[in-house]
């Protein structure tokens, strides 16, 4: 009996046990069909491998991502922008970010929300970054911060001016202070 | 050397040992050569920004990967929604490199073949074919990379078999 398609893949790439090699080796002497499959993913490998990827721009070393680094934390530290949300969706944003903000910072078994939500320990000034989430890249944001910031802690912060007046101001997402942080 | 310094060395040598690889990675992903760089740019500058707490040695490329991967999604979103002003922009002609030769011709029509059939796989398992064809990570190193189980990592390179294949078989490919 045939292996399946994703058995006979694995095969390809090398990931299949000693044992099962030897017994899949067999049976493909034999078997025009699973032949025929394995023929198909050589011949996608030599399509994709028919073209090499471009080289780096000439100036992609060191000093360039040190002027990268530069211009990048230029941009950063230049005010923090404000997150410009239409209103029917700041209720939105403001919920998943007390949800995203409980779920990480939440300190459970002490009782009530914490004052100041922190941390970055590191001895050296926090890195703020300030940039504009459109409504559409909402969902995109979040899954970054989740992939990105796994383990790391974070503060996510919304304008004071940002008319969310009739949920209040969620204690989680208040500006805080990093002076003294541990 | 304090450990500051030590840690800049470290990251000169993965920046240096790595940028080259985290940039071939990143065009499989994104098809686009300034995006790509810009977001090998982005990955070490955040991995820089952090490396008193992050990992090393092959975990640091990981880290490095894993980034790229998500700042493309992120990229590749916004890319759908300028897709019809992109292709307005690929109809244009190109300006020249400056090597008009017959072989420079041919090969950017095969890394442009290439690199649409590519695109057309969804990201996900995309990801997961570039990963094993082009960086040659063996599934248990995929798997790390992209926080999934190995099973899953030999479900995607499948799967982005499957939708490769049929790409190939629908549009004017010329598969050697």
């Amino acid at each position: 009996m045939c292996p399946d398609a994703r058995t006979l893949s694995a095969y390809f790439d090398g990931e299949i046990t000693e044992n099962r090699r030897e017994e899949m080796d067999r049976h493909i002497a034999e078997c025009p069909a699973c032949r025929a499959t394995l023929r198909e993913f050589e011949a996608q490998r030599r399509y994709l491998r028919s073209a090499a990827a471009p080289g780096l721009p000439g100036d992609a070393d060191l000093d360039h991502f040190w002027s990268y680094v530069g211009r990048s934390r230029l941009h950063r530290v230049r005010g923090p922008r404000r997150i410009s949300v239409p209103l029917p969706l700041a209720a939105a944003a403001v919920l998943a970010l007390v949800v995203v903000s409980v779920l990480n910072f939440l300190p459970l078994g002490r009782g009530g929300m914490p004052d100041v939500v922190v941390v970055d320990s590191r001895p050296q000034a926090p890195t703020v970054v300030s940039f504009t989430v459109t409504p559409a890249d909402l969902d995109d944001f979040f899954a970054m911060l989740e992939g990105e910031g796994a383990g790391d802690d974070a503060i996510h912060t919304l304008p004071e001016e940002l008319p969310v007046a009739r949920f209040g101001e969620p204690l989680m997402v208040r500006p805080a202070s990093l002076e003294g942080a541990p | 050397m304090g450990d500051g310094d030590f840690r800049d060395a470290a990251f000169a040598e993965l920046f240096e040992g790595f940028h080259d690889d985290l940039f071939r990675v990143a065009w499989r992903i994104c098809g686009r050569t300034e995006v790509a760089e810009e977001l090998c740019q982005e990955a070490f500058l955040r991995y820089y920004e952090r490396r008193d707490r992050l990992p090393v040695g092959d975990e640091a490329r990981y880290w490095l990967i894993r980034v790229v991967k998500n700042l493309a999604f992120n990229h590749e979103k916004r890319q759908g929604r300028e897709r019809e002003a992109y292709r307005l922009y690929a109809r244009q002609p190109r300006e020249s490199s400056g090597n008009e030769g017959e072989q420079h011709v041919l090969a950017e029509e095969s890394r442009e073949s290439v690199r649409k059939a590519l695109l057309a796989v969804p990201y996900k398992l995309r990801v997961a074919l570039i990963l094993k064809e082009y960086a040659g990570y063996p599934y248990v190193d995929i798997a790390s990379i992209l926080r999934i189980s190995e099973n899953n990592v030999k479900i995607r390179v499948f799967r982005a078999r499957q939708h490769l294949s049929k790409i190939l078989q629908k549009g004017d490919y010329h598969v050697p």
